[in-house]
């Protein structure tokens, strides 16, 4: 049975793993399906995600520009706005409160400074004529951490401004928002770089224009909190029309057209056409070479001008965009290793409580092999295991039933066996008696012939002692077979001399070997063969013979013929083994050899019960009977106590 | 009487041989002895025998074996068959016909054992 153990998986591990892989295939299956089937909707979200950061962008930067643009409204409304005109057009002194015109200055330059400092992005504020080509009238800027009012030659004309010349075209009410460009001081780009937009509202007095109220507002700031507060995955741009950058993660891109560069978005996305599509508030273009996404948001920022704009983009990689699908793939494939184990360890646990009462039967199955009191089955189980329970009760009864049988029947076929081995002896022993007695026949018809020739009774006494001798040797060997043939069961534990054990074997079996040229030796090692054992002489002589007997029958047919015994003692126990000049016993039949009725002979040659019952005879001597499978050829040993006082006193 | 007459014995049981060869130099006959087939083989290259008497089972050589050696090597040397039988033999006392596993072996005389002196004295003598 050991050599089974090893091989193959046990059923718990079988079931678990039948059930891991149904949850494999199952999770596999439907993690592929819920991944394939919810990519697109994945991607799509990825995409709307976009486009509703982009347009959120977007409606920020519109909402400061509209704040702005109601600012320069309300500034237009202040009182300052109109003293300033009266006073002027009054000879300098407001014909209404008295106040003259640096009053009203005075007035402006607070309102405005209130303004600058609630109001962190504007960074100048100015109140234009359109007399004198655009003269600066006030004029508040941030300068630093100061505001300060500008004064005297450093107010500057502004009549040829773009905000200039577009404000004077609105009515009152109305806003102009330039386009967002670097700060220009007299015509040059100041450093350090400031993006700026003005706001410009024109002021009319008594239905004459009479200048322009103008706001500047810094986007430096506002564009940089736009680049930081963006999701990490998504790239932020603004651009104008032309394309060119108004903000960028790297600075150094924006500002091209006031800085003398051509970096504009055409360039990462080139046959990306800003303008064409104008009239589309949404535009999206796709990378075809990577798959990477530019949403753009065209922002008209000008209520006065509704064809100007600028964009506010953000574009993501293609991967950014799969992500969610490959985050939702590596979630499934968590849930399904999960699920694997999961159903592994349920699996697992489930079958061994299931194998549990088949393992039970199992282990009876070995106890009642090996005789032993075997446990209670789970017989009263209303399921298969139940059935097996009972079918193994059964089958357990059966047994005992036909052990007894066996038992009863067993001492029949010993006998059996025996007249069939007394039988196969018989010639060999037949022609062993009849040397002896052509040796008496001869004799004696000498004795009769030299008789007559006179013959000296020394001679006859010779003669006769010659026939005594031959006669006892026939009696001997009658004496033998006797022996054999008898049940010698229970006979009394005696001290015999080894010689006659061996003398028994002799008798029984010599002329057989004799007749087929079987070389057959018997040698003493540590013996001798008046060295002294206590045992049954007849029940050891027995298996000996049956031992010879079994080598005899299973070299026979073979080149090489030779049976050897062996014999040792010592204080303690005798040894004797038989060997053959067979080359051992298969390893396939080696545990079922002592089994009873277990034979390789052919069908009537052998009952299969030598090696058992010499097993129980042994064991009734105490002894061990084994095979020596260390040895080349096959040889089987029994040991036996030299005394039974010795084993006592041991015991 | 019978000065010429050499007999060579081939018996594996001592006892038997030493006895075969005593009676049979009491008749007068010079007797060899030889435990064995082969021992027999070795004194017939060295000695021409008359008769051959022989055992059937010995060891190393039988006396079948050695018959028939005889009868191809020494084809004047009679040659007597003294057995108890087996298995493998069917033969009947006296005659010269023997089957030994199944093969017909003719012989000069098959002597069944035990048997008389006077039966092997007389196979001697009608040789």
């Amino acid at each position: 049975m050991s050599q089974y153990k090893k091989k193959g998986l046990s059923i718990v591990m079988k079931m678990s793993l039948l059930a891991g892989s149904v949850a494999a295939i199952a999770s596999l299956i439907v993690g592929t399906l819920i991944v394939s089937g919810t990519a697109d909707i994945v991607y799509q979200n990825a995409l709307n995600r976009l486009r509703y950061q982009t347009n959120i962008k977007s409606l920020g930067l519109l909402a400061d520009i509209k704040n702005l643009s109601g600012d320069a409204q309300y500034l237009a409304g202040t009182p300052p706005i109109k003293g300033i005109p009266r006073a002027i057009m009054n000879g300098g002194v407001d014909p209404l409160d008295k106040s003259d015109l640096s009053e009203w200055k005075s007035r402006l330059t607070i309102i405005f400074s209130e303004l600058i400092h609630a109001k962190p992005n504007y960074i100048q504020i100015r109140y234009i004529g359109v007399a004198n080509n655009g003269q600066e009238l006030i004029r508040v800027e941030r300068s630093g951490n100061k505001i300060r009012r500008i004064k005297g030659e450093s107010l500057q004309r502004k009549g040829d401004t773009t905000y200039f010349k577009e404000a004077v075209k609105l009515n009152s009410g109305q806003v102009y928002l330039s386009d967002i460009t670097l700060n220009r001081e007299y015509e040059k780009v100041s450093e350090p770089y400031v993006p700026v937009i003005r706001a410009a509202t024109p002021v009319y007095f008594n239905d004459e224009l009479f200048g322009i109220l103008v706001i500047n507002m810094e986007f430096g700031k506002i564009f940089d909190d736009l680049v930081k507060s963006t999701p990490r995955e998504l790239i932020p741009y603004v651009t104008n029309e032309d394309g060119y950058f108004l903000a960028h993660p790297d600075k150094s891109y924006t500002y091209g057209f006031d800085l003398g560069n051509e970096n504009k978005i055409q360039t990462i996305y080139k046959d990306f056409d800003l303008k064409k599509k104008g009239d589309i508030r949404d535009v999206e273009f796709t990378l075809e070479s990577t798959g990477d996404v530019l949403h753009v948001v065209k922002s008209y920022f000008d209520p006065s001008q509704q064809e100007r704009f600028f964009a506010v983009m953000l574009a993501t990689s293609y991967e950014n965009l799969q992500s969610g699908s490959t985050s939702l793939r590596y979630q499934s494939f968590g849930i399904m290793a999960l699920l694997i184990v999961v159903s592994l360890v349920v699996a697992s646990v489930l079958a061994s409580k299931l194998m549990r009462p088949l393992q039970k039967i199992s282990a009876a199955a070995k106890d009642l092999a090996k005789g032993r009191e075997i446990l209670e089955l789970p017989i009263k189980k209303g399921d298969e295991i139940g059935e097996l329970a009972r079918s193994f009760e059964f089958m357990r009864g059966q047994l005992k039933e036909k052990e007894r049988e066996l038992i009863i029947s067993q001492g029949h076929v010993h006998n059996a066996n025996k007249m069939t081995s007394l039988g196969e002896m018989a010639a060999g022993m037949a022609h062993e008696i009849n040397s002896p007695i052509q040796a008496i026949s001869l004799m004696a018809q000498r004795v009769q012939r030299q008789l007559k020739k006179g013959m000296s009774p020394e001679d006859i006494n010779t003669s006769m002692e010659n026939i005594a001798g031959s006669v006892k040797k026939v009696s001997e060997i009658i004496d033998s077979l006797s022996r054999v043939s008898r049940d010698s069961t229970d006979d009394e534990f005696e001290k015999i001399k080894i010689g006659f054990l061996i003398e028994d074997v002799l008798n029984i079996t010599g002329e057989r070997f004799k007749v087929n040229n079987v070389a057959f030796d018997v040698i003493y090692h540590n013996a001798t063969e008046d060295s002294v054992v206590e045992c049954q002489r007849l029940q050891i002589s027995q298996v000996l013979i049956n031992l010879v007997n079994n080598s005899y029958d299973a070299i026979k047919e073979s080149d090489e013929k030779w049976i050897r015994i062996d014999i040792s003692i010592s204080s303690e126990k005798m040894k004797i083994s038989v060997t053959d000049s067979g080359k051992g016993i298969p390893a396939e039949i080696m545990d079922k050899i002592f089994e009873p009725m277990f034979t390789t002979k052919e069908v009537g040659k052998g009952t299969g019960l030598g090696l058992s019952i010499s097993r129980d005879i042994i064991a009734k001597h105490s002894g061990v009977f084994y095979i020596e499978d260390s040895a080349i050829n096959t040889s089987f040993v029994l040991e036996i106590p030299t005394s039974r006082n010795h084993l006592a006193r041991n015991v | 009487m019978t000065d010429e007459i050499k007999i060579l014995v081939a018996e594996d049981e001592e006892q038997l041989r030493e006895l075969l060869q005593i009676v049979l130099e009491d008749e007068g006959y010079q007797v060899d002895a030889a435990k064995d087939g082969q021992v027999a083989s070795e004194l017939m290259m060295k000695k021409t025998y008359d008769v051959l008497l022989t055992d059937l089972y010995m060891p190393k050589v039988n006396g079948i074996e050695l018959i028939q050696s005889t009868k191809k090597n020494f084809p004047k040397t009679k040659n007597i068959l003294v057995s108890g039988g087996g298995k493998e033999l069917v033969a009947k006392h006296g005659e010269k016909s023997i089957s030994f596993n199944g093969e017909i072996i003719s012989i000069d005389m098959f002597l069944k054992k035990p048997c008389e002196l006077d039966d092997i004295l007389e196979a001697i003598k009608s040789s």
